[in-house]
């Protein structure tokens, strides 16, 4: 999981960092809430900083209102970003007693419609080793 | 601005592809016989796209081959699990997608060898839809690539927020992959060209020895030649570690003996070793049905799962002996890929070698040895198709 967070920290940063490492991180809700959370403290500090070498023009106060609906739309999207990944997460597995194995956890629940013909394959190859897909 | 991205919603229903022709017979002749040429020496490009799903899921449509000078559209329409690939013209439907051109430039064959062992190829893509508007100026790119087999190229990618309740995917991949055919089937040359949009939902369906059915879903669309489709579920714990279940498959209409339409269908369960990504194939012999009607759900049942404590592709195994026990809830960990960078892939592409390997078949012989016990005993896997067709 630090592996993930490295990755999704480095993406928010700007930084190069493989897209599939991205994507796998994202799949996770603790990815996506590392990805709010960082996204909000970074704007934070974005805020409370003075940028160092540049020049600030002298519009700064009409910067304040774009400041603050930034700021609302970031908390916005955080709780947003909060409550959508609760809603993606997987339900937590459930014990099946004498089962000899079971899913780590079950996706949100898809039903398949009943069949109304049925073929069976015929299995005229054994099974072979593979690299994966 | 990214948080925004990513909280944005996916777009929903848009109008159906205005047209699909019908391809002329010579063409797919041509396609057919290029990608017996192809599987000969391992080369054949892979155009594909996957999406992944929570929990290290993953759904995905691919075509082969997919090298030629007509561009391909990939994209998604109404969700991100619904996925289409196809030739012009340009779809009307598309929701997130791609336009992608390649073009096969050479084969490259090692002083002393007898058949290639490269292909260079040319690819230009660019991002044409996103949030169900065509963009002007997408990002894309174009890239000149010398590959090997097993190499597999990222090209893109679109991240979404979750719709748990249509599709879970967050992301969508564009990829191309060389040699990935993990199915050999040779491809019935009998076309039955469509002259509609024909969808096809697709269900794999896991069943368990104590009848409970887990089951992943998406929705292809059929074209006139083959089209290639994907599914891993979620982890499973067995005594010998986490593995997968994988149902791989392409899909085409053919014409029948008696002139009516068929639907050719070649699949391949699989049982992949999540520590390693390795694992081992299976590939029924291929068959073809009647072209289901209206409401029709046609179940291919692949028989029966097969994974044994050490197996799957060397470098898993060694904790057999639990056969058995019970384990559950523990994190969930992706298959992790190694990347090598060959490729020479320029813009942000990455090439990651490795991934389509191949092996010696599984079997018990010699000097009365036993395979150890199958840790999917029981374990069933199956295949629902089922058609929606809307006259153009």
């Amino acid at each position: 999981m630090d592996t993930q967070f490295e990755a999704l920290a480095a993406w928010v940063d700007g930084e190069p960092v493989a897209r599939t490492e991205v994507a796998l991180a994202l799949e996770t809700r603790e990815g996506r809430e590392y990805v709010l959370d960082l996204m909000a403290i970074r704007h934070m500090v974005n805020v409370s900083t003075p940028s160092l070498p540049v020049a600030q023009p002298q519009r700064s106060v009409r910067r304040w209102p774009s400041m603050t609906a930034a700021a609302a739309a970031v908390v916005l999207c955080a709780a947003g970003g909060f409550f959508a990944g609760r809603l993606a997460s997987p339900v937590a597995s459930v014990d099946s007693g004498d089962a000899t194995l079971t899913p780590v956890s079950t996706p949100v629940s898809i039903s398949a419609p009943a069949p109304t013909r049925v073929i069976q394959l015929e299995e005229n190859t054994s099974w072979r080793e593979s690299g994966g897909s | 601005m990214w948080t925004l991205f990513l909280l944005s919603g996916l777009l929903t229903a848009s109008p159906q592809q205005s047209s699909s022709p019908a391809a002329l017979v010579p063409q797919l002749q041509e396609m057919q016989a290029r990608a017996v040429m192809s599987r000969a020496d391992g080369l054949e490009i892979t155009l594909a796209s996957t999406v992944q799903l929570p929990n290290g899921r993953r759904v995905g449509v691919s075509v082969r081959p997919a090298a030629g000078p007509e561009p391909w559209f990939v994209y998604s329409r109404g969700n991100l699990c619904q996925s289409v690939i196809t030739h012009s013209p340009a779809p009307a439907d598309a929701a997130e997608g791609w336009k992608v051109t390649i073009v096969e430039r050479a084969r490259v064959t090692s002083q002393g060898a007898t058949a290639p062992s490269q292909v260079t190829i040319g690819v230009t893509w660019s991002r044409m839809w996103e949030r169900g508007r065509q963009i002007l100026n997408g990002s894309g790119g174009t890239s000149e690539l010398t590959l090997k087999r097993g190499d597999q190229i990222p090209l893109d990618m679109i991240t979404r927020a979750s719709d748990p309740a249509a599709c879970p995917g967050t992301t969508k991949n564009l990829e191309l992959q060389v040699g990935a055919n993990v199915n050999t089937a040779a491809v019935p040359t009998g076309e039955s060209p469509l002259d509609g949009v024909v969808d096809a939902e697709l269900w794999m369906v896991h069943t368990a020895p104590n009848g409970v059915e887990t089951v992943e879903h998406q929705v292809v669309r059929l074209m006139n030649g083959v089209i290639g489709f994907s599914f891993r579920g979620g982890p499973l714990d067995t005594a010998d570690g986490q593995v997968a279940i994988e149902l791989s498959g392409q899909l085409k209409a053919v014409r029948l003996e008696d002139g009516s339409r068929g639907l050719w269908a070649a699949l391949t369960k699989g049982v992949m070793r999540l520590s390693t990504g390795a694992g081992t194939i299976a590939s029924p012999a291929p068959t073809t049905v009647g072209w289901p009607t209206t409401g029709d759900v046609v179940q291919m049942d692949l028989g029966p799962l097969q994974f044994y404590a050490g197996r799957g592709g060397g470098g898993g195994g060694g904790r057999g002996g639990a056969v058995g026990s019970t384990r559950s809830g523990s994190t969930a960990t992706p298959p992790t890929t190694s990347q090598s960078g060959s490729g020479g892939a320029t813009g942000g592409i990455v090439a990651r070698s490795g991934g389509a390997g191949g092996g010696g078949a599984l079997s018990a012989g010699g000097r009365g040895t036993t395979l150890p016990p199958n840790l999917l005993e029981g374990h069933k896997l199956s295949l629902r198709v089922r058609l929606s067709e809307t006259p153009r």
